[in-house]
């Protein structure tokens, strides 16, 4: 009885979990790719209407660790206060990432204490989770479901629950994925914090493809804090995907001499 | 004013013509890129405290500072920055220059920059030993990072991995710049003794003596051996903080004549830095040696050699309110002299002695921040407190209003200064 209850349910419920990973791995796949350069400016909204704004040159080159750990270079451009300001990532598979911070008032580069995955990523909503979520979804890390179908933004999307799975250390107790069909991307998400509450809204617009290479990416993202009604508005242009980054550029010599 | 009105025409001009040039570079080959920035500068301060010698109470500048960046094809890169100041109270700081022009080439693991470029020798998150060798406009003692200034020579980079050989070699001739007449941060000589009373004296100048014409050359090598950061860093030149001696012209004159001798002396900084972090603390520490010449007791020039110990952390703090953070640096260091005898306070590379540094920064929300830099000078008994409140309400615009407290025993470079106490006004905006 136990083993045809089993079978049954096995049945039924593996094309639905097999949707789910097959929507998910097109949808890391969209998003993998070898290097990527491109401008940005966020606007961090207080729930009072202050701002904040800052515009970073970004580049990304694959680590020849795996198919899914980058570094990742960003460069302050403006205010003023902060230009000259850099970060460099380096993403390892199943370690700690390595993080660098150059400070042009100290001229110097220094390494720092890793961030940890809840803070938020240069005073946005948007968290070290979030980021390394965006350069490549933990597939391993999560159970999906898919929900269904629904429109985001007028776009048709599969809709996918992903729990994290027993022991991973995360500040989320669910997301909720809208992954859009035509782009395999990233339309919407909405975060739920370890008690269930919704925390953030995600939500992707402006999806155009990155000249000849094949890749699409939203040019606008806006990531809202429900529960401090906090909103970071990303901005990007000058996407270029594939188009050959300099790897020295990912070092300190490379931050210090700019 | 009328020098104004040409340093504002010539900063246009020169504007206008590097726009142009670099506009027609682009549309000429693909391969050059153009960036050009710039900044205007407003400050006031206002010292409450008399100046013994009757100095000046308000200071007013104007500055506008304009950053060209011409790049070639991957490797090729160069950069100016033109700097046109205002004083409408003093003369000397009424200056257009270029105060950096070079170019790089990078390729690989290799990186060369020649030219006029503004250096920062020390590699430490606070005070390093190696900043003794920074080169500034002292105008004023306070506000140095706005007046660091260029000097003409050659950096050269190898780096491999974690690893990184620099190399530098600087013109004997970049110097500070030092203001001696007029100037709240130097006391010259008003009256001397005589038999029978005090002769009033009067300044005449000042000549600079070199022992030799060095160069300024330095070497550093950097890696990491697993989460520690390691730096040795090297530096020989002349010190470009010179050692004075008054040299009376005419005894017997009314006034008295006197000149100011001023002896650059040779320097020599080997430093050893580590950096870590243990939590979400960045720890860091440094041990140097430096082989320095003061004056003596007895009036002569002699060795001053010391090592210089120095222990920091640094931390961020993002708190639940999501637009509050808070910064912090800091660090306690120590000199350890070599030879017997007590440092004046206006030795200015002994400011600090056996001191705590402290630097902070509370973001209260986007618009206002409220900062403190102090300074505990333990040996010499002196302290220093600058609280600042920044505005960016109107951004771009940013103003800062920051109060300066020098204060403690005589003995102390903050005590012995303690009437250069006062309030400063910064408005600073971008203008391109």
């Amino acid at each position: 009885m136990i083993l045809a209850f089993t079978l049954i349910w096995t049945v039924l419920t593996a094309p639905a979990f097999n949707d789910a990973a097959s929507v998910m791995e097109k949808h890391r796949q969209a998003t993998s790719v070898q290097d990527l350069s491109g401008q940005l400016t966020y606007t961090n909204i207080s729930k009072s209407g202050r701002k904040q704004t800052r515009t970073l040159q970004q580049h990304i080159l694959r680590t020849g660790e795996g198919a899914y750990t980058y570094n990742l270079l960003l460069e302050f451009i403006s205010p003023q206060d902060v230009a000259g300001t850099s970060t460099l990532t380096v993403q390892h598979e199943g370690k700690d990432d390595e993080q660098w911070l150059y400070l042009p008032a100290l001229r110097m580069s220094k390494r720092i204490s890793p961030s940890k995955k809840s803070d938020r990523f240069m005073g946005t909503e948007i968290t070290y989770e979030d980021l390394s979520g965006y350069l490549s979804e933990p597939l391993d890390d999560y159970e999906y479901t898919l929900l269904g179908e629904e429109t985001v933004n007028g776009r048709p999307a599969h809709k996918i629950e992903a729990i994290p799975k027993q022991g991973l250390r995360t500040q989320y107790g669910k997301r909720q994925l809208w992954i859009d069909k035509a782009t395999h991307l990233m339309a919407q998400t909405r975060f739920f914090d370890q008690k269930g509450e919704l925390l953030k809204t995600y939500e992707a617009t402006e999806i155009r493809p990155i000249g000849t290479s094949g890749h699409y990416r939203a040019h606008r993202i806006k990531m809202e804090n429900i529960q401090t009604g906090n909103t970071t508005v990303v901005q990007y242009s000058g996407f270029a995907i594939n188009e050959g980054v300099d790897a020295a550029m990912f070092s300190t010599t490379w931050m210090e001499t700019r | 004013m009328k020098y104004l009105k040409y340093m504002l025409k010539a900063l246009l001009g020169l504007y206008f013509a590097g726009f142009a040039a670099a506009t027609v570079a682009q549309e000429a080959d693909s391969d050059w890129s153009t960036a050009l920035h710039g900044q205007a500068t407003l400050l006031s301060r206002y010292y409450p405290g008399q100046n013994p010698a009757g100095l000046y109470r308000w200071q007013g500048e104007a500055r506008a500072e304009l950053e060209g960046e011409l790049a070639y094809g991957k490797y090729w890169k160069g950069r100016a920055v033109v700097i046109a100041n205002a004083n409408p109270e003093e003369r000397r700081r009424n200056r257009l220059w270029a105060n950096e022009a070079y170019v790089y080439y990078r390729r690989g693991h290799y990186f060369l920059k020649a030219g006029k470029q503004t250096v920062k020798w020390g590699a430490l998150t606070g005070f390093s030993a190696m900043d003794l060798a920074n080169r500034y406009d002292y105008y004023d003692v306070l506000d140095t990072e706005a007046e660091r200034l260029g000097l003409w020579g050659l950096e050269a980079r190898y780096s491999k991995g974690r690893t990184e050989l620099m190399l530098r070699a600087f013109h004997p001739d970049n110097r500070s710049r030092l203001y001696l007449e007029d100037n709240r941060w130097v006391n010259l000589p008003q009256r001397m003794p005589v038999p029978g009373g005090e002769a009033v004296m009067a300044y005449e100048g000042a000549a600079a003596h070199y022992q030799e014409r060095r160069p300024l050359l330095s070497g550093s090598l950097s890696t990491e051996v697993g989460r520690v950061q390691v730096r040795g860093s090297w530096l020989y030149g002349n010190n470009d903080i010179p050692l004075s001696r008054i040299q009376v012209m005419a005894p017997m004159g009314s006034p008295v004549p006197y000149q100011v001798q001023l002896h650059f002396e040779p320097l020599m900084i080997s430093a050893l830095n580590l950096s870590t972090w243990a939590g979400e603390w960045n720890l860091w520490a440094e041990g140097a040696y430096v082989s320095s010449k003061r004056i003596g007791e007895s009036g002569d020039i002699s060795p001053d050699r010391y090592t210089f110990c120095s222990l920091g952390a640094d931390r961020f703090w993002a708190f639940e309110h999501p637009e509050r953070q808070l910064r912090l640096v800091a660090q306690f260091l120590q000199v350890f002299p070599h030879q017997g005898g007590r440092y004046a306070p206006t030795e200015i590379d002994h400011i600090f002695q056996s001191a705590v540094l402290l630097d902070t920064e509370l973001q209260i929300n986007y618009n206002w921040s409220a900062a403190l830099r102090a300074v505990g000078e333990f040996r010499a008994e002196g302290f220093y407190l600058e609280p600042r409140l920044i505005c960016k309400a109107w951004a771009p615009l940013r103003a800062e209003l920051s109060g300066s407290w020098l204060g403690g025993s005589g003995q102390s470079f903050f005590g012995h200064f303690k009437s250069n106490s006062r309030v400063a006004l910064h408005l600073i905006r971008p203008i391109l």
